[in-house]
């Protein structure tokens, strides 16, 4: 058997992968295949002489894949060629502009004799060929593209360009033939708009493809929250092992402020463990003996010993990645504005150049009048301000989001936004601040409870000791050291200070050491029923207060849930917390629904739901346990200091980390959306002027035919007022 | 004539795509849903086994129904 590591290219998916591993293993001789999407490498373990590259070759790229081997050059990937294309294109159309334009404009424009339109028309029109072809060769794409789904009858923005530009090269180049008889054709070349529509297009395409490379980096940076190193137990002796050997059974150490390598139970030690980044849950959780850790979490304080229960593809961190794989796979292309617009546009144009070359025929029966008559509508309607008029009022919209902080990464998202029919909010870390603190002291005397508690908690570095601390600082309040301190892991902690025996804990704390609360039983189970923790002191073995700890709204929130609802969209609150504590939150914001004990596998799924009832729908979350349902929804928005796994997964992110940004991010691309509309409107508006002229309607009432010099005006004019109209959108004010 | 091919680990937009270029390029007609995993196949009995051996070839485990 021979071992060797091949290099795949052209997966997309964990479907992509499978369908690799499938037709591998089908061959004769083939061992074990393992396909790793993100390093898009195979290890094949196979016999030499049955089978050779040559046969994984042929069956991988007959599944629709590439194939080297690892160790060759890395090929380059299309995004990494296209810059330099583009810059050429941008290059050859600038002197193509200055050449062709700038002399119709200025006659004295310094030029070379040898392409002076006045001197040398047919100079002139050479140098715009020579000038034009290359961009035509680089945009090829956009003529099969273009062509096909014409053909196929879905004709899209492409086809406009590909008919457009097609029509306008052939009629500059017969015009070119001709030019030795009349030189005055010289004003009827359209070279020139052949090769900026071309590069235009390339350009909106080029920013496409840039954001859609990033999404992939979501999966690589999940798949570094495990550690690649454990401390693998063997007997007394720890030795460092690559944490892919580790099996099931075998048992890890996880020293403090490391992060857990494996699902696994805790069999020996106790440390709080924060699982926040998976499960969003606030608090970190005391791990003792018996309970059950998740890799990728954080080991806070203690060492443990871990068995390890899961490895591979079945812990929970695999599982999250094959979620916001599928999800991102199963998005589909959102219809953009201007495609659907083609698709009318296209059949409309083409039946009006061939009914009015018809009509003509039939009326003059002359048919070369005709053919110049088909391909002027043709010509005429070619995109230029079609093609600047997404572009320019996506980037301008980016531009202004960006300067207030709400980071848009692709145009689709910025058109897609204004739909939102629902916007769902992860609780934790979103809404909340994430970090517990002080919401009611109860005692007859609170200066003092919370003093001795503070001094308490000053020994301990628990979440809730940090709550306490920082309200006796916001309070200004001082606070002296205990002279001793007991930490009860889990429960509380017990010190003695100036002479007394202080007790700060849990209920249970208090039950196991026999301590009456009984006269608060009553300000307990409210503070209970509204989620929040509770923490009972004692002096002396006997009760004196109760200090009650929750998660806080951050600013701004209950606003933002009543502009959201008075720009007619829902608000839900999503939240993996139990019950009570959900719905005190929903109850506090207004949300409109509130799901509460949500799994982290299961919110993806809740929002799909979510999908099917109500329409477009935009998540705002911050966690990694909050990736897949980010890339599920129709737009994922991440809090800025979210995980960047969670940024990673979504469409927008909140930069300044304020949630009152998301109904701005909605108002923004409802802005956007409507300069589209008007752009498209005025580019139109040069179409429904000028195909008629083209089409000979002014010329059968004794008027001009075409007159290239109305054409040009009208064509930079519709140009202008796109951009002009694109550019009024950076002044409104979210 | 119509016939369908049950595509179980058809699951993505992603799965679509490759099938439906594979067949196009065969000019062969198809309707592929993603909902039901079903390619349906319109076309004569020689067409709907070029349509079966290529969904196999792309690694897929086709069915036929």
């Amino acid at each position: 058997m021979k071992n060797e590591v091949y290099k795949i290219s052209g997966m997309h998916c964990a479907a992509c992968s499978a369908a690799v591993d499938r037709v591998m293993k089908r061959l004769e001789g083939v061992d074990q295949c393992e396909v790793n999407l993100i390093t898009e490498k195979m290890t094949v373990s196979y016999d030499p002489k049955k089978v050779s590259f040559e046969d994984f070759k042929r069956v991988i790229e007959k599944a629709g894949f590439g194939i080297s081997k690892a160790d060759s050059e890395k090929p380059v990937s299309k995004a990494e060629k296209k810059p330099i294309s583009l810059i050429i294109a941008g290059a050859l159309s600038a002197i193509l502009l200055y050449v062709s334009m700038g002399q119709m404009f200025y006659s004295n424009l310094p030029v070379f004799p040898f392409m002076s339109m006045n001197q040398n028309p047919i100079g002139f029109a050479i140098t715009q060929i020579v000038l034009t072809v290359p961009v035509m060769f680089i945009g090829k794409r956009f003529f099969i593209v273009g062509f096909s789904s014409l053909f196929k009858g879905t004709p899209n923005m492409d086809s406009l360009v590909a008919v457009g530009s097609t029509a306008s090269f052939i009629y500059s180049l017969v015009t070119t033939f001709g030019l030795k008889a009349n030189p005055h054709g010289v004003h009827n070349l359209y070279f020139e708009s052949v090769a900026v529509v071309i590069t235009l297009v390339m350009l909106g395409k080029y920013f496409e493809q840039k954001s859609k490379e990033k999404t992939t980096d979501a999966i690589k940076k999940l798949m570094a929250l495990t550690p690649d190193i454990s401390h693998l137990c063997k007997g007394e002796e720890v030795v460092d092992a690559p944490t892919s050997k580790i099996k099931v059974g075998d048992t890890v150490l996880v020293k403090p402020g490391e992060k857990i390598p494996l699902d696994g139970k805790v069999i020996r030690g106790e440390s709080s463990v924060d699982e926040s980044m998976l499960t969003g849950e606030s608090m970190p959780i005391i791990k003792v003996k018996g309970d059950n850790v998740t890799g990728g979490s954080l080991n806070i304080n203690g060492a443990v010993y871990v068995e390890v229960t899961k490895v591979g593809k079945d812990t929970t961190l695999s599982k999250i990645i094959a979620f916001v794989e599928n999800a991102q796979a199963k998005k589909a292309p959102i219809s953009k504005v201007a495609d659907k617009v083609a698709g009318v546009f296209v059949p409309t144009v083409m039946a009006i150049a061939v009914l009015s070359a018809l009509i003509w025929l039939i009326f003059t029966k002359d048919l070369s009048f005709a053919v110049r008559i088909f391909t002027s509508v043709l010509v005429i309607a070619c995109p230029c301000a079609l093609g600047l008029a997404t572009p320019t009022a996506v980037m301008v919209g980016t531009g202004l989001g960006a300067a207030n902080g709400i980071l848009i990464k692709n145009g689709e998202a910025l058109e897609l936004t204004h739909k939102v029919k629902v916007a769902v909010f992860d609780k934790t870390g979103t809404v909340t601040a994430g970090k517990p603190s002080v919401t009611d002291v109860i005692s007859d005397d609170k200066i003092r409870l919370i003093c001795l508690a503070a001094a308490c908690e000053s020994v301990s570095d628990h979440p809730i000791a940090s709550a306490i601390l920082s309200y006796v600082k916001d309070n200004n309040i001082s606070i002296k050291a205990p002279s001793s301190a007991e930490n009860i892991p889990g429960k509380g902690i017990k010190c003695e200070f100036e002479g007394q025996e202080i007790m700060v804990g849990s209920l249970q704390l208090f039950e196991e050491c026999q301590v009456d609360f009984s006269m608060f039983s009553g300000e307990i189970s409210t503070l209970l029923g509204s989620g929040k923790t509770v923490m009972l002191v004692a002096e002396n073995k006997i009760a004196i207060g109760v200090i009650a700890v929750a998660d806080s709204l951050k600013d701004g929130v209950v606003a933002t849930f009543e502009r959201l609802k008075g720009m007619g969209v829902k608000t839900v609150l999503l939240s993996g917390d139990n019950k009570a504590a959900a719905e005190h939150i929903g109850s506090l914001i207004k949300a409109d629904l509130v799901y509460s004990s949500v799994l982290p596998n299961e919110k993806a799924k809740k929002i799909a739901e979510l999908k099917e009832k109500f329409g477009t729908i935009l998540m705002v979350g911050d966690g990694i346990n909050d990736a897949p349902a980010l890339a599920t929804a129709d737009v994922g928005c991440a809090v800025g200091s979210g995980s960047d796994i969670a940024i990673e997964s979504s469409d927008i992110v909140l930069i300044k980390n304020k949630i009152d940004d998301i109904p701005k991010a909605i108002k923004l691309s409802r802005l956007t959306l409507r300069t589209i509309k008007q752009n498209l409107f005025w580019a139109f508006c040069y179409n429904v002027i000028c195909i008629p002229i083209a089409a000979g309607v002014l010329f059968a009432f004794g008027g001009p035919m075409l007159s290239p010099m109305i054409a040009g005006l009208a064509m930079s004019f519709s140009s202008v007022c796109v951009v002009s109209n694109a550019l009024k959108l950076r002044f409104k004010k979210l | 004539m119509e016939r369908k091919i049950l595509v179980p680990d058809m699951h993505c937009e992603n799965c679509v795509r490759r099938i439906k270029e594979a067949l196009s390029e065969l000019k062969i007609e198809a309707k592929i849903d993603l909902d039901s995993k079903t390619v349906t196949v319109l076309g004569c009995e020689n067409c709907f086994e070029t349509a079966f051996n290529e969904i196999y070839d792309l690694g897929f485990t086709p069915n036929k129904m």
